[in-house]
């Protein structure tokens, strides 16, 4: 007869617990619904997740449209964009090195649109075809801990020998090339300057004895520098940049002699995209110079694209750039990074 | 619903093996019936026939007349002697347990309280078995048997592995519950004492037959076989001539000489004249007391005379193991005369009625 | 419909989905090129495989040794604060299997709390740290397992050995250390196939370190490359199957963990034991200092002092969505891996031989590494994805569809952890008990409703808690499945980790685990009947 009443007793509390789950899962569903509502594009932005929510906002700002942002490195967005459910993902994609755009588009992934703003950038800087248009320019460099680095007693290094240096064993951050748009730049980088695969493969070797860890993204290494992790990162510059202005003002930023390779960062609108002509407004906004001044004073600005924007001086517009194209390196991607994915780990 | 039970020619084999052998058994509604006899001897597999847990080979079991098979509500319960309490439900839900299968926990809704409460288990309803001791579990199963109102009650080995006390206690319990509600219990038991004490009719097996059936006191002091004999209790079996078998009336006598004198002797209606019989004398019947004369070590006691072998004191009496010219025997010895000493001469008195001859097969 | 078809049906929902998770795999490696690949993978990668093996050891071999000690000492010897211990030996089960490693990085790593000042040079990232990370995270299945097993030895024996004069260690190693020989090695084993499985640990402090489950990630995430990622998916598969199918045949399977009680033993220990009491300890107490270190990380702000910024904003605001979406994905797989789970034991306990076989294809199913069911997932997505852009269909179900390929992992990967415990419950209803009830008047079909529910049901409720703790926090299994109509958090704290946004990974496995906790609390309250009770002496039976 207790049995009874200890189930009886059992009811309310079952109750509580029962609407305790279903009040997780009413809050669950109702913070889902609201974040999927009304007109919004899809962004896969390869490049620093504050810039790719600046940029975000700024669209939304400006058109009214949300933008449902996904960061993903360039690899991996280019991986994603080449399989066949990825493509009807996004609609547009922002961010990451021309070179992966030249692929892309080869790839007939990219749509075609000539963007009335594209009239203010260097044919240079765009693909003939319209089908992917640069919308900053980053020059790739070192960034390195100053403290950490008199720590072990070196000097900052200006070439790209001194990252060979003993001391710097595991001290080393440096992006991953088969993920990261930034890692492969590097890895082309070193085939530019050096002539053949074979020398640029050896000093990938030699360099990899020093690294602590190849990471997903490019601009990882930079934080990874900033917060004393490593002494040194391969980068480009303006992520080291923003890291300075936002405090780190230990970090250095240098850049090698023997010439050093750079990004076209792009921007282009996707050939399945769902809303394209959402995501041409966003192309255009993002060519325009509201766009590529996005993220100018609070944080490092990068190297515009469009003629008429005063870049920030110590964006390396100096630096002894090695002259390619962006598809020089595409033509070069598969090759390299077979050779890369198999030689080193 | 008065609980008579019939068992007519039951005999069952397994893998072969005669288990059962054409076995007789009644009991009366009411009555306590215990079984006994030695391991293997088909106790447990009488009971599970009886229960309809197995099917008979051969045979009629009948309860109040009805045939106990497939079919109908059971009007048997049975208590294994195993642990069978359910581990999932509490001791309360346990008892009840047939009562809800049957559909009748509605109407009989307070019967579990009651069993529990007759058994002493009150308070315990909400426990489960594993939060039990061993005698709580057995009343708990009994209880779970009870509650049913069966015909017939069927316990196996109830108190098997439980200490003398705890024992004793339970076997009380059991009788006076038995009697109280007027259920026909068949018992099977180890020990036969408890058999003896408690049981209105005892039933012997051997290797899957019926050895002897009757009430406790005759099976236990005129015993249908040998083995009977030395099933039951402790026996010692002195050998003689059989010089004439008669009878008073009643009861069967055979002219034995024993112990140094002619004696009519209860005996066996198997009895006969010029063969040698096995005389059954338990300690009780044979008194023993100190003789003048001392024995040597190698004295043959003659006539109404033994030689005391071992004294064994046991609390309530004493015992002697004699050596007899008819053979061994145990005879029980006066606690206020001095302890009688090994090798010691002593006069045997025979208590004949509480002998019982047996032919000597 | 006959019963016959009910179970039919019932094991088909189970089974479609997991044949067709291994059916991409095997088809995209029944292919030249995934011959090829497979090929290729072998010569060139051996190195993997011995580094993988080496990981693999280190980790079930350390975990298994901690997990002992702790059940040891928990269970033989009067500790104070047992309790304390036994919450801190069952809090890696409620947090993403990375939280430790990202947790060593912030005490430990470069510029961390303990070795920026202490000991700067130290390096956690590589093998050693890896092999700390992935130590912390699985030694509660070792602990569970062998805790398990002290429970089950007979105290009386140790007793009376003790009073014939046999000193506490000598007991000890006599009496306690043969018995515990099965329940080692099976935790032996099932840490080895759980750490075969990781994707996770090594990508955040393994320093580049290569295992066989990262580099199938990365073919798929990196490159795009199919054909390689199920070959490393197949060298995957097949010791892991052989694995826990050993473990099994060595352990039985015990009940659900989380709900057990700390151990109550009366000993006081001797020298020996309180030089193992100490090392517990210390053991403990890494633990709460990593745990601490991942508070603080949650609760810091950018200036360094003290902020819920971080975490409220993934429960308000336009970044809840993927908690939100992690968070109804494990409210709904739990219930369902339950309900399948019941259905399946109500199937399969009528008969002993069906019992036996439901319980022998679901040990098979739960050998199934993780990362495979994900990898077989996403393979089976990608195929429905092109085939409705080639058949023009509306690809706006494609979200759905990874929803439901998570699902689908999660109930293949689940069902049988909640189901075997349940049938095993089931199992245990040994003849004589059917003959009891059956003389007491219960039909042979509703024995199992009568007998077996009570046990089986708390089985399903431990296992549905489990169930939804792992589908929140888990990573190996769906990090491919997830995309940006459909984001998970534990994914997302990945990405975070990797871009050093340590504090915002910290607030994630805050968030995380403060939602296994309510559910726990929903559990307890469920089944507030059970408090009383020691659950695992039941299935002890």
């Amino acid at each position: 007869m207790s049995a009874l009443a200890s189930r009886r007793s059992a009811l309310p509390r079952r109750l509580l617990a029962a609407g305790l789950y279903v009040a997780m899962l009413a809050w669950g569903v109702t913070a889902l619904a609201n974040t999927s509502g009304h007109r919004s594009i899809s962004v896969l932005c390869s490049s620093i997740e504050d810039l790719c929510r600046s940029w975000a906002d700024g669209f939304t700002r400006q058109s009214g449209i949300d933008v449902v942002m996904v960061r993903l490195s360039t690899g991996e967005a280019l991986a994603r964009l080449s399989r066949p459910e990825g493509r009807r993902e996004f609609d547009v994609w922002h961010g990451g090195p021309a070179d992966a755009y030249v692929t892309a588009a080869e790839r007939g992934l990219l749509a075609a649109y000539h963007s009335p703003e594209a009239g203010a950038v260097a044919p240079r800087y765009k693909d003939s075809e319209g089908r992917w248009t640069g919308v900053y320019v980053g020059v790739l460099g070192f960034c390195s801990n100053q403290l950490v680095l008199d720590r072990l007693g070196l000097a900052a290094p200006t070439s790209w020998d001194d990252l060979l240096a003993p001391e710097l064993r595991h001290q080393v951050s440096v992006p991953n090339p088969l993920s990261s748009g930034t890692g492969y730049t590097m890895v082309w980088t070193q085939r530019a300057r050096l002539g053949t695969d074979a020398r640029a493969l050896d000093y990938l070797k030699r360099l990899d004895a020093n690294v602590l860890q190849y990471t997903n993204s490019g601009l990882a290494p930079a934080g990874i520098v900033a917060r004393g992790e490593a002494a040194v990162s391969v980068t480009f510059s303006q992520h080291c940049l923003r890291a300075i202005d936002q405090g780190t003002s230990q970090l250095v930023v240098t850049y090698p002699r023997e010439g050093t390779g750079f990004e076209i960062g792009s921007v282009a609108v996707l050939a399945d995209a769902r809303d394209p002509e959402a995501a041409r407004r966003y192309v255009d906004y993002a060519i325009s110079a509201e766009g590529q001044l996005t993220g100018a004073g609070a944080w490092a600005a990068q190297l515009p694209t469009r003629s008429g924007i005063d870049p920030d001086p110590r964006l390396g517009a100096r630096a002894d750039i090695l002259d390619y194209t962006p598809q020089d390196a595409a033509a070069a991607r598969q090759r390299l990074t077979d050779l890369v994915s198999s030689e080193l780990r | 619903m008065s609980g008579q039970l019939d068992v007519h020619a039951l005999s069952r084999a397994i893998d072969g093996r005669t288990v059962l052998d054409a076995i007789d058994l009644a009991a009366a509604p009411g009555e306590l019936v215990c079984v006994i006899g030695p391991s293997g001897s088909g106790k447990t597999t009488l009971l599970r026939c009886i229960a309809g847990l197995e099917p008979a080979d051969s045979g009629r079991i009948e309860v109040d007349g009805e045939p106990v098979s497939a079919g109908g509500p059971r009007r048997t319960a049975m208590v294994f002697q195993q642990d069978t309490l359910f581990p999932e439900l509490t001791v309360a839900e346990n008892v009840g347990f047939g009562l809800r299968a049957r559909g009748r926990a509605g109407a009989d809704a307070d019967a579990v309280p009651v069993a529990l409460l007759r058994l002493g288990l009150s308070g315990m309803e909400d426990r489960y078995p594993d939060e039990l001791s061993g005698g709580q579990r057995r009343r708990v199963a009994l209880a779970r048997a009870l509650v049913l109102h069966p015909s017939v009650l069927l316990l196996d080995e109830p108190l098997a592995g439980l200490d003398e006390a705890l024992a004793e206690d339970g076997l009380r319990l059991i009788r006076s519950t038995q009697r109280r509600l007027g259920l026909t219990t068949l018992l099977v038991i180890h020990d036969q004492a408890a058999a003896l004490g408690v049981a209105d009719r005892i039933v012997v097996l051997d290797h899957g037959r019926v050895a002897q059936a009757g009430r406790p006191r005759e099976v236990f002091e005129r015993p249908d076989s040998l083995f009977v004999a030395q099933f039951l209790g402790r026996s010692a079996f002195l050998e003689a001539e059989v010089q004439q078998v008669g009878t008073d009336g009643r009861q069967g006598r055979a002219l034995v000489r024993l112990l140094g004198a002619d004696r009519w002797l209860p005996a066996h209606a198997e009895v006969v004249a010029g063969e040698v019989c096995a005389v059954l004398v338990r300690p009780h019947a044979l008194v023993a007391e100190a003789a003048p004369g001392v024995a040597g070590a190698w004295a043959e006691p003659t006539g109404a005379q033994g030689v005391v072998e071992e004294a064994r004191y046991r609390g309530d009496r004493i015992e002697y193991a004699v050596e007899t010219e008819h053979g061994s025997a145990v005879a029980t010895g006066s606690l206020d005369e001095p302890v009688l000493a090994v090798n010691q001469l002593v006069s045997l008195a025979l208590r004949e009625e509480h002998v019982w001859v047996l032919p000597a097969h | 419909m006959t019963p016959r078809l009910i179970r039919w049906s019932i094991w088909a929902l189970l089974a479609v989905p997991a044949v067709v998770l291994v059916l991409g795999l095997l088809g995209t490696l029944a292919t030249p090129a995934g011959v090829q690949a497979l090929g290729s993978v072998l010569n060139t990668q051996s190195g993997l495989i011995g580094s993988t093996l080496a990981y693999c050891l280190a980790t079930a071999i350390a975990g298994t040794g901690l997990g002992w000690l702790l059940a040891h000492v928990l269970a033989m010897y009067r500790t104070p604060g047992r309790r304390v211990l036994h919450a801190l030996c069952l809090a890696p089960l409620v947090l993403p299997s990375f939280t430790f490693a990202m947790a060593l990085i912030v005490l430990f790593g470069h510029s961390g709390l303990v070795t920026g000042r202490l000991a700067p040079g130290f390096e956690v990232y590589g093998f050693g740290g890896l092999v700390v990370a992935g130590t912390m995270a699985r030694f509660p299945l070792a602990y569970l397992n062998l805790s398990w097993a002290y429970r089950r030895l007979d105290t009386a024996l140790l007793e009376a050995a003790g009073e014939l004069g046999a000193s506490p260690g000598r007991v000890t190693r006599r009496l306690v250390v043969p018995r515990l020989g099965p329940p080692l090695l099976s935790s032996f084993l099932l840490l080895f196939g759980d750490a075969m499985a990781d994707v996770a640990i090594p990508l955040v402090i393994g320093g580049g370190y290569p295992t066989l489950a990262t580099r199938m990630y990365e073919a798929i995430a990196s490159e795009g490359d199919l054909t390689a990622a199920t070959a490393y998916a197949l060298l995957l598969t097949v010791p892991a199957v052989v694995l826990w199918l050993l473990a099994s045949r060595l352990g039985r399977e015990q009940s659900n963990p989380i709900g057990t009680a700390a151990p109550r033993p009366a000993r006081a220990p001797a020298v020996a034991g309180r030089l193992l009491q100490v090392l517990a300890w210390a053991s403990a107490g890494l633990v709460l200092a990593l745990l601490l270190a991942v508070l603080a990380g949650a609760l810091s702000d950018p200036d360094g002092g003290l902020s819920t910024a971080q975490v409220w904003s993934l429960l308000h605001g336009p970044d809840t969505r993927p908690f939100a979406m992690s968070l109804v994905l494990a409210l709904v797989a739990a219930p369902l891996a339950m309900a399948l789970a019941f259905a399946l034991t109500r199937a399969a306990s009528d008969e002993l031989g069906r019992l036996r076989r439901a319980r022998r294809t679901l040990q098979a199913l739960a050998a199934l590494p993780p990362t495979v069911l994900g990898l077989g997932a996403f393979l089976a997505l990608s195929a429905t994805g092109t085939w409705l852009r080639d058949a023009g269909l509306e690809p706006r179900i494609v979200p759905w569809l990874a929803i439901g390929a998570i699902l689908a992992v999660h109930l293949v990967r689940f069902t049988p952890r909640v189901a075997l415990p349940a049938l095993r419950s089931a199992d245990a209803l040994v003849p004589l008990l059917r003959d009891q009830a059956v003389l007491l008047g219960a039909r042979p079909r509703d024995l199992t409703r009568s007998l077996v529910w009570p046990g089986v049901r708390t089985e399903i409720a431990g296992g549905g808690l489990a169930t939804f703790a792992d589908t929140l926090t888990a990573v190996s299994s769906v990090i491919l499945l997830t995309n940006a109509q459909v984001p998970l958090l534990p994914v997302r704290m990945l990405a975070d980790i990797d871009a050093g946004r340590l504090p915002a990974a910290s607030a994630a496995t805050l968030v995380l685990s403060g939602a296994v906790l309510i559910v726990t609390g929903v559990h307890r309250l469920w089944r507030s009947d059970l408090v009383r009770r020691r659950l695992t002496t039941v299935v002890a039976r």
